[in-house]
Parts: structure tokens; sequence; C-alpha cells
């Protein structure tokens, strides 16, 4: 007579070490059905749904942290009398790091649960059963054209991340902290280029990406089942989408910048 | 035109009668919470459970973003040629702004929504009526616990958050980036005092307790229907999500004051 307690912890144990291996397989399998090409309609519409969906919590999100990061920055910066320096500092961090990672886990908490939720319900309801037996691939006909969409909707979600924060960090700058108009939006410039643009497209594209597959791994093949499991499923890609952000945001950001630093 | 106004209008005023629904609902809740007989020692068994729930999740978000605010940091601070600077300034970052701020994003994504998804069930399997029934609060006895354990664990996580942030920081910095072990080590007390960690740790619990509102009553308030649990879970991540943004901004402004520096710290 085992434990059940023992029991219930092997099994634990075991499924956390099998989960890589089981969502690597399906990231394969899922990218293979996303190459193959999806039905375009579908994908059409799922990236305008993802935006309508995404970007008006992504620009309250980032708009309030830019603001936030601002009064924070020219507190920290008052001893030294150059609250516009606050407008760099923001401008620096906010476009470079925290307003990406923002939109993902924005993205994540809204059109990663929404898709998870859709497709855990296809399951529970046996409509992906249905498709197979008709056939038909649910992966190229679910998946593919969600990850499509994550894919696209990505950077544009990280582009107004960047814009918002910084209209944040600039009303706040101006009308808050009584800083020169012109000073701070040149403060907030200075320190960026167009290649923090571009690697924040580079970074929308990986961030949607993984959120589009976590959300569909979670939805489409996590060992799950019964009504209750839809609310799980999509607890699940919130989360677990926001820790593969952070994660991939580290990577992309010590991949590019980390070579900048080298070859300066 | 007219019916674009309307509807921005309509959205305003659901966004203020959500409001002040979550704030009476906290209101009664956390008041008759701690009125139930053992109402404490729910809270912190429920600041327990949240804990745990939340802890993996906070230390594999925070750190990254440590070891993130450490590289870029340099890529700054080398140009000016003061490394010196950097544990300091990590520091000062990550207790102030950074291991608050995700922690309780963190927190509400995955505590806020367990906590709206359980209620939300209780709603859907009319556990929360036999209560009343049987003349009880559920108010007080399923949601209060729950709030009030969750302005609990918010400075347990977030102590959690500095020491994974820090961590973070410090591979990136000393292992990936050679900047001196000692010159990091020495230059972390710098960055903070004693009063910078209390207000970090109040922070998230101020937090906390609204996220806990947010997310009981969205279970208290949920469509009894299966698609109803999910979307009011839903609701309330995205809620808590954008007031943990929001109330940071605000509680920046009450401790700094209108004009930033107001008060010195």
């Amino acid at each position: 007579m085992t434990d059940p307690r023992i029991a219930r912890l092997t099994t634990t144990i075991s499924t956390a070490l099998l989960w890589p291996l089981r969502f690597g397989a399906f990231f394969a399998v899922a990218m293979k059905a996303a190459v193959s090409g999806p039905p375009a309609k579908d994908t059409l519409l799922l990236t305008v749904r993802l935006l309508v969906r995404s970007l008006p919590v992504v620009l309250v999100v980032t708009f309030f942290s830019g603001a936030m990061l601002t009064v924070q920055a020219a507190a920290s910066m008052a001893s030294f009398g150059a609250a516009s320096m606050s407008g760099l500092i923001v401008g620096f961090g906010g476009v470079r790091e925290v307003f990406p990672l923002l939109a993902g886990g924005s993205m994540a908490a809204r059109t990663g649960a929404e898709l998870a939720s859709q497709l855990q319900a296809m399951r529970v309801t046996r409509q992906v059963e249905a498709l197979e037996m008709m056939g038909l691939d649910p992966l190229r006909l679910l998946v593919a054209p969600r990850l499509i969409a994550c894919t696209i909707g990505g950077p544009l979600c990280v582009i107004a991340a960047m814009v918002s924060g910084l209209v944040g960090a600039q009303l706040v700058g101006v009308f808050q902290l009584g800083i020169d108009r012109g000073a701070m939006w040149d403060a907030l410039l200075s320190t960026l280029g167009t290649i923090d643009v571009m690697v924040g497209l580079v970074k929308g594209v990986f961030l949607g990406l993984i959120v589009g597959v976590v959300a569909c791994f979670e939805g489409f093949a996590a060992d799950d089942s019964g009504p209750a499991s839809v609310g799980r499923a999509a607890n699940r890609a919130v989360i677990r989408g926001m820790i593969f952000v952070c994660s991939a945001s580290l990577t992309l950001s010590m991949l590019i910048y980390g070579q900048l630093l080298v070859n300066e | 035109m007219i019916g674009i106004l309307r509807s921005f209008g309509r959205g305003a005023v659901d966004v203020v009668r959500a409001f002040g629904r979550v704030v009476a609902f906290f209101v009664v809740a956390t008041m008759q919470g701690l009125r139930e007989p053992g109402g404490l020692a729910a809270a912190v068994q429920q600041a327990i459970i949240l804990t745990s729930r939340c802890a993996l999740p906070v230390a594999l978000v925070v750190g990254p973003i440590g070891a993130m605010l450490a590289l870029q940091s340099l890529t700054l601070i080398r140009t000016f040629g003061t490394e010196k600077q950097l544990a300091p300034l990590a520091a000062a970052v990550i207790i102030k702004e950074l291991a608050p701020g995700f922690c309780s994003v963190v927190v509400a994504m995955q505590g806020g929504a367990s906590i709206a998804a359980e209620i939300a069930a209780m709603r859907l399997a009319e556990e929360l009526d036999a209560l009343e029934v049987m003349g009880l609060e559920p108010r007080g006895l399923i949601a209060g616990p729950r709030i009030l354990g969750a302005a609990l664990a918010g400075p347990l996580l977030d102590t959690l958050a500095i020491v994974m942030g820090l961590t973070g920081a410090y591979l990136m910095a000393v292992l990936v980036m050679d900047v001196p072990h000692t010159m990091f080590i020495e230059g972390l007390a710098d960055g903070f005092s004693v009063k910078d960690l209390l207000l970090s740790e109040l922070k998230t619990s101020i937090f906390g307790l609204g996220l806990g509102a947010i997310c009981a009553s969205a279970g208290f308030n949920c469509e009894r229907t299966t698609v109803g649990v999910g979307a009011a879970a839903n609701t309330a991540v995205v809620a808590s999500v954008v007031f943990v943004l929001a109330a940071n901004y605000l509680l920046n402004t009450a401790l700094f004051g209108l004009r930033g520096g107001g008060v010195q710290l």
C-alpha cells in the first residue's frame, strides 16, 4: 500500500519533467502547420480580434507604467536637481525593456487566456474530434491561424506600447512634474535610435509567437478535461505566457544588446 | 458620431460603476470577514495557499527581470565608466519599483485568477446561495479571508521577488558581464534604506487588498454558466493588472508629492 501523497508527488514531478518535451513537440508541429498555409480569412479575423481585444489593455497598462516610472525616476533624481533626467531614464529603460515586456504580459492576460479557453472549450465539446473525424487537420485549421495572428499582432502591440508609455511619461512630466515640454520630450527620445524600434519589432514577433504557442498548447494539447478545465487552461495560459515572455525578453536582450556592448 | 460618443460615455459610466461596486464589496467583505470568529486564522490560511501557489511564478518572472535590469544598466553605465554605481542602482530600482510591481502583476495573474475562478465556481454550484439560506454571510466567510489573505501574502512574495531580482542582477552582472564580485555585493547596501524596503512591502500589501477585492467581487457577480466562470476569471485578471499599474502610479504620486521629490527618501 503506497502513500497517496507519494503517488501524487511522483505524478507531479513526472508531468513537470515531461512538460518541456511535450511543449517542444507541440511547438514543432504547430510551426509546421503555421508554415503550411492556414485559412487566410480566419487568420485575418483573428488578427483583428486580437488587436481589438488586446490593444486597449496594452495601451492602458503601458500608459500607467510610463507615468509611474516617471514619478519614481523624478523622485530619485530630485537630489541631483535634474528632473528632466527622469525622461532619459524612462525613455531608455521603458522602450528597451519595460514597455515590450508589459505589452507581452497584457497580450498573455487578454488574448492568451482567450485563445486557450476557446480551444479548450472546443476540446471539451468534442469539436476538435469532429474535425478529425471529417479528415480535416485541426492544427492547420485552428492552431495555425491563431499563431499567425499572434505573430502579426505582437509587433503592433509592442510599438503601440512604446508610444503609449512615452506619451504617459510625457504627460506626467509636463503636467504633473512641471518639466518643460520640449526638454522632457527631448530627454525621452535622447537615448533612442532606429535600432530600438527594430529591436522592439523583433521582440514583438517573438513575444507574440510565444504567447500564441503557449496559449494554443494549454488549450489544445494539455491533458485536462471536464467543463472546469476551460478556466484552468486560461489560467495556465496567462501565467505560463507571462513567464515565457519574461525569459524570452531577457534572452533577446542578451543576444541583441549584449552583442552591442561587446562591440563598443 | 453621437453613437460613438454615447458608447464612450457608457463605457466610462460602466467603469465608474464597477469601481464603486468593488469598493462597496471590499468594505463589506473585509469588515465582516474580520468580525467572523476565526476570520484572521482563515485569512492566514488563504495567505499560505496564495503564497505557495504564486511563489514559483513570481520567482521565474522577477529573476529574468533583475538580470535584464543589470544588462541594460550596464550598457548605460559603461559609457560613463562608473560600474561601481551598478549595484546600488539595481538594488534601488528592484526594491522600489520592479519587485513590488511585477510581483503584484504575477499575483493578479495567478492568484487573482484562481480566487475569481474558485468563487465563481461556488456561485455556479449554488454553494454561496446555500450559505445565505443557512443565515451565514458568504461575503464575510468566503471573500473576506481571501482579500485579507492576498494582503498578507503580498509582502511575503515581495520579499521573494526582491531576493530573486537581486540574484538575477548578480548573475548577469558578475557571471556574464564580469563586474567584480565584491564590488557588486558591497554596493548593494548603498542603494536602499530600511524605509524603502518597508514601503515596498506596504505597496504590495495595498495592491493585494485591491486585487483581492477585484477578483473576489468578479467571482461573486459572475454569470451562472460554465462560460461565465472563465469570463469572470479573465475579466478579473485584466482588471487587476490594470489596477496594480494605476495604483502604483497614484501611490508614487502620493509618496513623492505632485511635483516629484516632495518627500525626500
